[in-house]
């Protein structure tokens, strides 16, 4: 070994020193330590970050990419789809997703979980966003419960979204129309709400819609508020003429529900919870209803109820009470009789009170009756030959009582007033007729004779020979008016009965048609006009008999 | 053979050699806590690099931890189209080779997952036998370590693509790529474990042979 010499003796008898390791802390271990810390708080926020892992069910899986779709509420992302599977009957698609713990508290029964894809319907475009990036699942947050981690997935998304102020509102249909989910509800034709569900009624006998009204307009909504659909176009001939009503245009095309709250009705308290109001075909019959209360009653009629159909009015003094319900033919096998019961509808809150009530309600109609109440069809348009009921006092008839022997309370009815006119008219020509003009005559000679007799005088006698000339004048003016002028009025009547009826009984009561002034007046006019020169004839006859017996009885002879 | 070598090296001469210049320098006899710097260029001057063996297995363990974030955590969250993707490095891996990239498959699965882990398995081995003063075929673990120090820096190639796709890839609503969290931890493991091998001292690995030399010289 080639070592320096001058080391060697100084080193080597020299002990070797103890070196003392400094057994301290070295800095370096901070690093694995700053990476211990790390890694435990990544764990501990991992943990705290994760949430419960859940299971949807869906009917497809369109769009959905596990480990790619996202769950989303407000449009942050609350969770993943992990897993897609099958159901084992392969009807449904089991979504496993990964929640965050954020929202792990509001997984309850109520939470509800859609996919979101593109959506265009009229009047309403959304998701979009979701053509580019692929469909991801809405959730809307449970309201609070027990938490579940299985949950059934909407097909469609829901219209409103669980906290938006508002409230909801039960309505019933007699049918759906074109009414859908997210279908608008206006108000004084401002958008205030949205269909949220539609569902057959339990009993299917209607539908029942829930919609939503946002605040403040939820406030709107009173007891007595009336709901109609206000979907489409609404064209309604009637007995007031012809209407058409036309809602904006996106609820012609999409539909829509339009409420209004009548103005007596205005300071109303809103409705309970459970209310459910009716939805009405149309404005005017949610109009009708806002007396909901009804009274039902039978009319029998005995003549031809043309131009009377379901849902015409039913009014007293001329305005209306109530409406017609339905119409049947009822054949008695018995009597070989037909008869047609009119069903109608009262609604008495149509009528204001004043007065205590002295008798129990049921009796007012009673005593209405005996005062002389009856039902009469009448025509209400001309043109259309529209009928109405109308109920009105009649004391000179005779006295009939409401029956109550059949399903509803009977009314008594009186003929049409067209009937009645003509019924008159035949009255009074046999009346006419029956008049003993003959007998009359014979009566007046005779007076004459006697005449004769007491005076004697020549002069006497021409004059009575005078008479007797222009009695067979006027004998046979009396038969020409008998056989002539008197039948021809009598067919002229039947004519104008004929016509009549062949106008589908389009003409009213006198009173009624006079004061419309229709052109179908025409024709009546033309029968009174007719009726008068017939009267004329009458008249003329009269005051040719009236002069005569003057000039007998106080001898203004010859001028006859 | 290896007895005759053994001896020649600085330490067993009692002399220094400067890590900077390579001088050569006595090694003066005062122990404890002293300073010995280089007279020509002023480099502390110490026969091993102090405390290696501590040093590198502190920065090996620091290693370990942030390789597990660096895996689970995303490395790029993409979003093309508004569908947003978050890659973890073998997801990126499985990506390219469900694309058929199968090249750009392999470069990242060796560069991101093959090297730091080989790294890991290297040094903490080499780290053990030296500790355990195993005489094992040092030549080998002292290539083993020069391959280890050499191929290390290469792991930060899938730290840089990152930067690069953050960087360039901002088509704003059509394309954009974020950084996920996990590209930083990835960053720490390979930058640690780059440290760890310098701290380790491939000398350490031939301190044993040497050793025995002496007490067989004796």
């Amino acid at each position: 070994m080639n070592q320096t010499p001058t080391d060697t003796p100084v080193l080597s008898p020299m002990p070797e020193p103890e070196i003392q390791r400094g057994k301290r802390f070295s800095i370096v271990w901070l690093i694995p330590l700053v990476a211990v810390l790390i890694g435990c708080w990544l764990v501990v926020k991992t943990i705290r970050e994760t949430g419960p892992t859940i299971t949807v069910v869906f009917k497809s899986a369109e769009g959905l990419v596990p480990g790619k779709t996202e769950i989303k509420y407000k449009d942050v992302t609350v969770g993943k789809v992990q897993r897609i599977q099958l159901s084992a009957d392969l009807t449904q698609v089991y979504v496993t997703a990964a929640m965050s713990r954020e929202v792990s508290a509001h997984l309850t029964q109520d939470t509800l979980f859609w996919v979101v894809r593109a959506r265009l319907a009229v009047g309403e475009v959304s998701g979009i966003s979701t053509l580019l990036s692929g469909a991801y699942i809405g959730m809307m947050p449970g309201t609070g419960g027990k938490a579940i981690h299985r949950f059934e997935g909407r097909e469609k998304p829901p219209a409103i979204f669980r906290n938006t102020p508002g409230r909801q509102f039960n309505l019933r249909a007699e049918q759906l129309g074109s009414l859908d989910i997210g279908s608008p509800v206006y108000y004084r034709q401002v958008k205030v709400g949205r269909v949220i569900n539609v569902d057959m009624a339990a009993d299917g006998t209607g539908v029942s819609l829930e919609i939503f009204v946002e605040a403040p307009y939820d406030k709107q909504v009173k007891r007595g508020s009336r709901f109609y659909n206000a979907s489409g176009l609404n064209v309604k001939i009637g007995a007031d003429g012809v209407r058409i009503d036309t809602p904006s245009l996106a609820s012609l095309l999409v539909g829509g529900i339009s409420f209004f709250t009548a103005d007596n009705l205005k300071t109303a308290p809103p409705p309970t919870a459970n209310h459910t109001f009716a939805l009405h075909d149309n404005r005017d019959a949610a109009n009708a209803a806002i007396f909901s209360y009804r009274e039902y009653y039978l009319l029998y009629f005995e003549e031809t109820v043309r131009g009377l159909s379901p849902g015409v009015p039913v009014d007293l003094y001329g305005i209306k009470i109530g409406e017609v319900i339905s119409i049947r033919l009822l054949f008695d096998q018995d009597k070989l009789t037909f008869r047609i019961p009119v069903l109608i509808s009262i609604e008495p809150d149509r009528i204001e009170l004043a007065g205590e009530l002295a008798m129990p309600e049921y009796n007012v109609v009673e005593k209405l009756v005996e005062k002389g109440l009856r039902a009469q069809q009448r025509t209400g348009n001309l043109l259309t030959g529209q009928c109405y009921v109308s109920m009105h006092f009649q004391p000179e008839g005779e006295p009939q009582a409401i029956r109550r022997d059949d399903v509803y309370p009977v009314l008594p009815t009186i003929p049409n007033a067209v009937e009645e006119i003509v019924a008159t008219a035949r009255q009074m020509l046999n009346r006419f007729n029956d008049l003993s003009l003959e007998e009359t005559l014979v009566d007046i000679r005779e007076a004459a004779r006697e005449v004769k007799a007491m005076t004697g005088s020549n002069t006497l006698e021409s004059a009575i020979k005078n008479i007797d000339q222009s009695f067979a004048e006027l004998k046979k003016v009396t038969s020409d008016l008998n056989q002539g002028t008197l039948p021809k009025v009598n067919g002229m009547l039947d004519q104008a009965r004929e016509t009549l009826a062949r106008g589908e009984q389009t003409l009213a009561t006198a009173n009624i048609v006079l004061g419309e002034g229709a052109p179908a007046v025409y024709n009546l006019n033309r029968l009174l006009l007719e009726l008068q020169e017939a009267a004329r004839a009458v008249e003329a006859l009269a005051d040719y008999l009236e002069r005569h017996p003057d000039s007998i009885v106080f001898g203004k002879g010859d001028e006859g | 053979m290896t007895c005759a070598h053994a001896a020649r090296t600085a330490a067993g001469a009692g002399l220094f050699s400067c890590h900077s210049c390579s001088l050569l320098v006595r090694r003066p006899s005062m122990t404890g806590r002293v300073t010995v710097r280089c007279p020509r260029c002023g480099a502390r001057l110490h026969l091993r690099k102090p405390n290696s063996i501590t040093r590198s297995w502190a920065l090996l363990i620091a290693a370990l931890i942030f390789y597990i974030p660096a895996n689970l955590f995303p490395v790029t969250i993409t979003s093309y189209l508004g569908s947003i993707q978050a890659d973890t490095i073998m997801s990126g891996v499985i990506f390219f080779m469900q694309t058929g990239s199968w090249g750009i498959a392999l470069i990242i699965f060796v560069a991101s997952i093959v090297v730091p882990i080989a790294k890991l398995i290297v040094l903490g081995g080499l780290l053990i036998s030296v500790q355990r003063r195993s005489r094992w075929r040092p030549a080998e673990r002292t290539r083993l370590y020069r391959i280890t120090e050499l191929v290390g820096r290469w792991s930060m190639l899938d730290v840089f693509v990152v930067t690069v796709l953050v960087a360039l890839v901002r088509l704003g609503y059509l394309t954009t790529i974020q950084a996920g969290v996990g590209v930083v931890y990835f960053a720490a493991v390979v930058v640690i474990t780059m440290i760890a091998a310098m701290t380790f001292d491939p000398r350490l690995i031939w301190d044993v042979l040497e050793k025995n030399d002496e007490s067989n010289a004796h």
